[in-house]
């Protein structure tokens, strides 16, 4: 029922976008009816060019968030368990985090180019953060009472790791991880619109700059659909992951 | 009480409609900061805007494509463009034309593009660039059809060569970085990469294929609105054809404005090519543009230049 309220909500924003084209209030020309994007956005999905370009977007995205995971995830939860690393580091995180991801592209042009390099770097340094932010957090507030038991059972630092740790600060690991996400699509479109000959944020600026604008919208489209593809896959695999989890099913989740 | 407030600041305004006008309306113009755009330099050093009881504010811009939006969604009334761009936006329906010619080029004679590889580059011919990556400013304009001509001119395929989209500013430091290994380019920036010794030439005349002379680019604005505002329309035209014939007679004070207003260094300013300012649009100019945008892909079918000419009588 909630599920077919939202759909009725969008078919409505939909039809009042196709009648205000229609009816010419905006520039029929940059606002074309939602009806002829429908239809390019069909013709392009069916003749593989959209998915081809979106596919090269997503292998990207996805090996840029699974670079940072990698770096990330063992520093934040060495950073959370120790002190002394996390009185070092600290002050270097909290500076270069507020630091927006896309102000870091012209950099990364300069020091890299405009190759594949610049690009995963960029979202590298996106996803970095979250990823890290989340861990620390995690590791920092696994419970005192697991580790004293833990350390009574003279468990030894790996299992601790392994067995406590990790689970313990599994959802605000996996928290991190979905903020990244998002944050991944984001800069490889935004790393896309800059010397790049491929992908769909070059495709949706292509369209621009020629005129094309039901296609550039189609792109738009492609890219939403992306988003929430991902998103709902993250979901459903953290959910499956971290299902047991009390703060998990508790709201901290969802 | 707010009500009465706002109601008195809402009439404010309609009573200072009236006290504006008294002063020319500004008009507003884009423009790309290079020295294709020298008559609109030229036109406000000279006074030839004021002259023709012309307020005209200035915004500089990247190419015809991001002017072109700002253009159709009247931020802006009158914007220089590259011929392909309004080509492209002609036939996708937007209603554009051109009201003033800009630069002209002259195969040979006033070449103000190149296309050029770092100075080490072991590149000797086009062919060779199959499979590699060039530097252009914006995709789909002149210098995309043109790198397509250019292709297959060479004998190989139309799109063997990978376009990317790089500033012209950052197209040497690309260039040396590896990212590309061409980068088709212009004035000033052909000359300062080959004197400092950046870069060599590998082909003077890129846009052969628009036939010569070939109409780079030119001010344009929507149909609608040189139709709504003739005497704009018209005064605007003058102003810019009185600088292009100011360019032709005394060129080395049009370098001199250019090397004051783009802060280019005067010794360059002086070193480049120039192109050719006409001063009437001619259909011819834009023909070969159109072929040559339609044999490459980037325009559906040609059609005759005059549907995007718009030149108010003078």
């Amino acid at each position: 029922m909630k599920r077919l309220s939202g759909i009725v909500v969008l078919c409505a924003l939909a039809g009042v976008w196709e009648c205000v084209s229609r009816a010419g209030l905006v520039s029929k020309l940059y606002f074309p009816p939602v009806s002829t994007i429908a239809a390019v956005f069909w013709e392009l999905t069916v003749s593989g060019t959209l998915p081809a370009q979106a596919g090269e977007t997503f292998a990207r995205a996805v090996a840029g968030l699974l670079a940072a995971l990698v770096l990330a995830g063992p520093l934040g939860l060495a950073m959370g368990t120790s002190r002394r690393l996390s009185a070092l580091l600290t002050p270097a995180v909290e500076l270069v985090r507020p630091v927006p991801p896309p102000a870091v592209i012209p950099a990364a042009m300069l020091l890299l180019g405009i190759g594949t390099g610049m690009k995963l770097s960029v979202i590298v340094f996106a996803c970095f953060f979250p990823i890290l932010v989340g861990a620390v957090d995690g590791a920092r507030h696994v419970e005192p009472g697991f580790r004293l038991t833990a350390a009574a059972y003279g468990l030894r630092r790996w299992q601790l790791l392994f067995g406590v740790i990790l689970p313990a600060a599994g959802p605000s690991l996996a928290a991190g991880f979905r903020t990244a996400v998002p944050m991944a699509l984001i800069v490889a479109v935004l790393s896309e619109m800059v010397g790049a000959s491929s992908g769909i944020g070059h495709y949706i600026l292509r369209m621009q700059r020629t005129f094309a604008i039901p296609e550039m919208y189609a792109g738009v489209a492609w890219l939403g659909i992306l988003g929430l593809g991902c998103n709902l896959a993250v979901e459903r695999g953290l959910s499956r992951l971290l299902g047991w989890h009390e703060g998990w099913k508790n709201g901290m989740g969802r | 009480m707010p009500i009465a407030a706002l109601a008195a600041f809402v009439l404010s305004l309609f009573l200072a409609v009236p006290a504006l006008a008294a002063d020319p309306t500004p008009l507003k113009v884009g423009y790309i900061p290079v020295g294709d755009c020298l008559q609109y330099y030229v036109a406000e050093e000279e006074g030839y805007f004021a002259a023709e009881g012309l307020a005209v504010a200035g915004a500089a811009m990247k190419g015809g494509a991001v002017i072109a939006p700002a253009v159709e969604g009247g931020e802006l009334a009158i914007g220089w463009s590259n011929t392909v761009s309004i080509i492209l936006a002609h036939a996708k329906g937007f209603d554009f034309a051109f009201l003033a010619p800009g630069a002209e080029g002259v195969a040979g004679a006033n070449d103000v593009h190149a296309l050029l590889v770092p100075a080490d580059s072991p590149l000797t011919s086009v062919a060779g660039l199959a499979g590699k990556t060039v530097a252009i400013n914006t995709l789909g304009n002149i210098n995309e059809a043109a790198m397509r001509a250019l292709a297959q001119k060479a004998g190989i395929a139309p799109d063997a060569i990978r376009l990317v989209e790089v500033p012209f500013p950052d197209m040497a430091g690309a260039m040396a970085k590896g990212s590309v290994q061409a980068a088709l380019t212009l004035e000033p920036f052909v000359t300062d990469a080959v004197s400092r010794g950046a870069a060599k030439v590998l082909d003077p005349s890129p846009h052969a294929a628009f036939g010569s002379p070939y109409l780079i680019g030119g001010w344009f604005a929507k149909k609608a609105w040189i139709k709504d505002h003739p005497a704009q329309a018209t005064a605007f035209a003058r102003a810019v054809a009185k600088a292009a014939a100011f360019i032709d007679a005394n060129p080395e004070k049009a370098r001199q404005i250019l090397s004051q207003r783009t802060k280019l260094a005067p010794e360059l300013a002086a070193k480049i090519v120039l192109p050719r300012f006409p001063q009437r649009l001619d259909p011819k100019a834009l023909s070969g543009v159109i072929d040559v945008s339609a044999r490459f892909g980037l325009l559906a079918k040609p059609f005759p230049a005059a549907e995007i000419l718009d030149a108010p009588a003078q």
